[in-house]
């Protein structure tokens, strides 16, 4: 994975221009007796509808409103923006009134869980294409089954041809529990390799009680199995990529609603 | 079986299309089972009770709609009804995890709202501090003046309703005019430095907010400027104190003569080492000079406490003759209005006793002999008789009618025609302040014993002060120091010239007033050390006022010094006034060349002779600089011009 590509670079360059525009205008603005926090709120207000437009973006993907890429690097340069605004808008990293530390609180986690969301983003996806397959999320379930109903379907063939029930018999005890669902989530999720060596283990275990023809069979049930394991780890990692934004959207709608009430409030009562 | 490397796994038409954007899934696939082909509703009812929805051809018969991937057309054909043959079990549905983002979503849209709604309106107790309007604790300064009207005391749209609300969102609020209820300084509240600055007449407005920002808790600094902030407005432009900052005025720290005339030289010099009085001399500069906490000005230690004991009985040297009998060249009052006021005199009265008793012996009493008239007094009349008469003082053809008139009136009422012509010629009520004490009955004597062209004998010398009639002058003695009418008479003396024209008539009143105020020679002594100074700068030469007292801060407000910290810092408590390098005069150098007096001998202030040379920049950069005591700004120089409040404030025991 390469970081320091041209336009990453370019995005962390305007990022970073523009702040330094943001302290300098508001060191001169200070200086002439202004209130720097007055556009620092409005700038981070309309940044926070920005970023929160992100979400509607991919809602409205008929729409030619530029390629998600795009929008993803906007959404990205400008979360790190509006921290950095916020710690300019606020003069420090906690408030004071309880309100305000709720809406601080927010903010942080909608930054920390976003920073995290990239973090995800730049690791999992690298991962999933060295897995050499493409898994429609919601279609592991149907793919879980199929391959199923394949092991199945090998052992019972198995046993109809060879006569001997070593493989089905070892199916019952290990496979069949495996096959059942999505397994070794947390190894998958640190890039652990414990359902690889799992499935090879027991395809080694297995193979010197089987004759020549059951280890036909078990090379079969061994291909399955070892697709089974790629498909848990697009799960687990499709799983976490999705799952993060259960806690990074509902927490942006919880911001962004505090921080409207707080824009109302401080038009209202002072400016 | 499906080959996971097979890039048309998904095809349309080898695969269920499921949109990741639907809520719900399947309840099978959900368990890990195989999901149905149909998949849930779009409502989150299960679809798959049946594997297809049979259609009806145009010759009425139902035929099988079942798609290709789940096995294509059915052997057994849909039912009579239209209804599908293969009915499944229903499941239900999952949400999908976008489903459920959407739920956490509105949820936290909730929660949001709750969060906000909840706490609204308690402003009051431990609760308060949840509510969403309160940003922050206030400074302990302004937490306590607030607690009977919560945010409205400075934020005036926040008792409003709704509607006032959304106007207030597009309507300047003016949290300024909120402060000003309380605050108060001694200039426009909105400009700059509370003053105009007649050159820069574009200078916008200023508010509070600018430099003061509330709601950071009890303990916080709610001032917020620093020195790069005051550079951006001022012309002269610096970096640091000790670095850049323009040099002192040369005459600096006075900028005007003192109030009292205390020679500083003078006294230290001379009379504090002379051995008849060193013994009262005060032991070191704080003995007369203190310092009450951060303020600029000293206090002067009381006179009775700093100066009586050598002093003391000066005051009472200096009389003031008020009504004087001048030289008349003959006697024209009427005997008859004299007898009616005064009764008979003892020599008319043995008189007329000796002529009775030859009446009674039947002799013929002698003849009276028309004494020859000699004045009893050869003097002028005094000044305030002049101005008082509107007359002459040397001339008795001008002075003689009114000032025997005056003498009938006296004679008959004692003070009042006096007090009255006093009121009178002040325009306002004085003569109770002026006439103070003074005895209508001595008042009364006095004037019978001039109509008799007698002087008047005191019964009693008058020791401890006050008026007495002197053969023929009545005086007023000073009690001592601050001498209630003593000073009234300066005041008076003062007055009267203000408004003096340049004919004879203003003349006199400013005779009277400068023979009030003479230096060693006036009434009490007072204007040998209290400072006579023209009202203001703008002031016409007559319009002058005392300086009775020491001047606390000058006219400077926007200066700031502690001389009570720098006191202590310096030791000065136990610096001797000998010791010209310790102590205050560390700072202070005594001038002894200077002319201190000449600076009095006019009414103009700010022509003086300082005792004590200039403070320079550099006096004070030895402790002041960039690595020692802090240089900012504020340290010396305070924004605001006179702050003070409006309302009194008073703790709320209930």
């Amino acid at each position: 994975m390469k970081l320091l590509t041209g336009r990453r670079v370019l995005f962390a360059l305007a990022t970073l221009v523009l702040f330094v525009l943001a302290v300098v205008q508001a060191r001169a603005n200070r200086l002439e007796l202004g209130d720097p926090t007055v556009w620092t709120g409005y700038y981070l207000i309309a940044l926070m509808l920005f970023l929160g437009a992100f979400s509607l973006r991919k809602k409205l993907s008929m729409l030619p409103l530029g390629k998600a890429s795009t929008w993803l690097r906007l959404h990205v340069a400008g979360g790190v923006l509006a921290l950095l605004l916020y710690w300019l808008h606020t003069g420090t990293l906690w408030p004071n009134g309880v309100y305000e530390q709720v809406l601080g609180g927010a903010f942080y986690l909608v930054s920390v869980t976003g920073i995290v969301g990239y973090v995800l983003q730049r690791i999992y996806p690298v991962r999933l294409t060295q897995t050499s397959v493409e898994v429609i999320y919601e279609r592991i379930p149907a793919e879980i089954a199929a391959l199923r109903e394949a092991a199945e379907a090998i052992v019972f063939q198995c046993t109809e041809e060879t006569g001997s029930d070593t493989l089905a018999r070892h199916y019952l005890e290990t496979f069949h529990a495996f096959f059942r669902r999505p397994r070794n989530f947390l190894s998958h999720a640190v890039g652990g390799q414990r359902g690889g060596h799992w499935v090879r283990q027991q395809i080694a275990d297995l193979r010197r009680y089987l004759d020549e023809a059951e280890q036909r069979h078990l090379e079969g049930l061994a291909k399955l199995a070892f697709d089974k394991n790629r498909i848990d780890f697009h799960y687990t990692a499709q799983t976490i990529m999705k799952g993060w934004l259960l806690i990074h959207l509902p927490l942006s709608v919880l911001l962004v609603v505090l921080a409207v009430w707080h824009f109302i409030l401080v038009h209202v009562h002072t400016l | 079986m499906t080959d996971l490397r097979d890039p048309d796994r998904y095809r349309f038409d080898r695969s269920p299309y499921e949109r990741p954007t639907l809520k719900y899934r399947c309840a099978r696939g959900g368990a890990w089972g195989k999901p149905c082909g149909r998949g849930p509703n779009s409502d989150g009812t299960c679809g798959g009770t049946a594997e297809c929805v049979p259609v009806q051809n145009d010759r009425g018969r139902y035929e099988c709609r079942r798609p290709a991937i789940a096995g294509g057309a059915c052997s057994n054909g849909p039912l009579p009804d239209g209804s599908c043959s293969q009915s499944l079990p229903p499941c239900s549905p999952r949400r999908t995890l976008r489903g459920i983002r959407g739920r956490l979503a509105v949820l936290a849209f909730g929660i949001a709202v709750a969060l906000i709604g909840g706490f609204t309106g308690l402003e009051t107790g431990t609760l308060a501090r949840f509510n969403s309007f309160m940003p922050g604790p206030l400074s302990a300064g302004h937490a306590g003046f607030i607690a009977s009207e919560n945010c409205i005391a400075c934020h005036a749209a926040h008792n409003g309703n709704a509607v006032a609300w959304a106007i207030a969102v597009f309507r300047p609020a003016d949290v300024t005019a909120s402060c000003t209820n309380c605050h108060a300084f001694g200039g426009p509240a909105r400009k700059a430095h509370n003053t105009t600055f007649s050159d820069r007449p574009r200078l916008g407005e200023t508010t509070c907010l600018m430099c003061h920002t509330e709601h950071r808790g009890a303990d916080a600094n709610i001032v917020t400027v620093d020195d790069a902030q005051c550079g951006a407005c001022h012309e002269k432009q610096f970096v640091g104190f000790s670095k850049d900052h323009p040099p002192f005025s040369e005459s600096f720290p006075a900028f005007r003569r003192t109030s009292i005339a205390f020679d500083h030289a003078s006294h230290l010099g001379k009379h504090f080492v002379d051995a008849r009085f060193a013994d009262r001399a005060p032991a070191t500069c704080v003995s007369c000079h203190t310092a009450a906490e951060g303020d600029r000005s000293l206090s002067l230690t009381p006179f009775e406490t700093a100066c009586a004991s050598c002093h003391g009985d000066q005051m009472a040297r200096r009389e003031l003759v008020v009504l004087r009998l001048p030289e008349l060249p003959e006697n024209t009052l009427d005997p008859d209005s004299v007898l009616e006021a005064c009764g008979p005199t003892l020599e008319a009265f043995e008189t007329l006793v000796e002529r009775v008793e030859a009446l009674a012996a039947g002799d013929e009493p002698e003849e009276l002999e028309e004494e020859e008239y000699e004045a009893v007094s050869v003097d002028e009349l005094s000044l305030f008789d002049a101005y008082l008469l509107d007359v002459a003082a040397d001339d008795p053809d001008e002075y003689t009618v009114p000032v025997y008139e005056l003498m009938l009136a006296m004679a008959k009422g004692g003070a009042e025609p006096l007090a009255d012509m006093l009121n009178e010629r002040a325009g306002r009520p004085v003569a109770a302040k002026l006439l103070a004490g003074l005895n209508p009955e001595v008042v009364k004597r006095v004037a019978c014993a001039w109509a008799a062209n007698g002087e008047y004998e005191s019964p009693a010398e008058p020791d401890m002060g006050g008026w007495f009639g002197d053969s023929v002058e009545i005086r007023y003695r000073p009690k001592g120091h601050a001498d209630p009418v003593a000073a009234s008479w300066i005041e008076f003396g003062i007055a009267a010239a203000r408004d003096a024209g340049d004919d004879e008539s203003g003349e006199r009143a400013v005779a009277l007033r400068d023979s009030l105020i003479a230096g060693k020679e006036g009434v009490g002594a007072c204007i040998k050390c209290h400072a006579v100074s023209l009202a203001s700068a703008e002031s016409a030469e007559n319009d002058l006022s005392v300086e009775w007292r020491a001047r606390g801060r000058s006219s400077r407000p926007y200066h700031v010094f502690s001389h009570d910290i720098h006191i202590k810092l310096l030791n000065a408590g136990s610096a001797k006034l000998a010791e010209p390098e310790k102590g205050c005069r560390r700072c202070h150098q005594l001038n002894a060349k200077a002319d201190f007096a000449s600076g009095f001998t006019d009414f103009d202030p700010s022509s003086f002779a300082s005792n004590f040379g200039p403070i320079t920049k550099e006096t004070c950069t030895e402790c002041h600089s960039a690595k020692q005591v802090r240089e900012n700004c504020q340290l010396c120089h305070q924004y605001h011009r006179e702050p003070s409040f409006k309302m009194r404030i008073s703790q709320n025991d209930g």
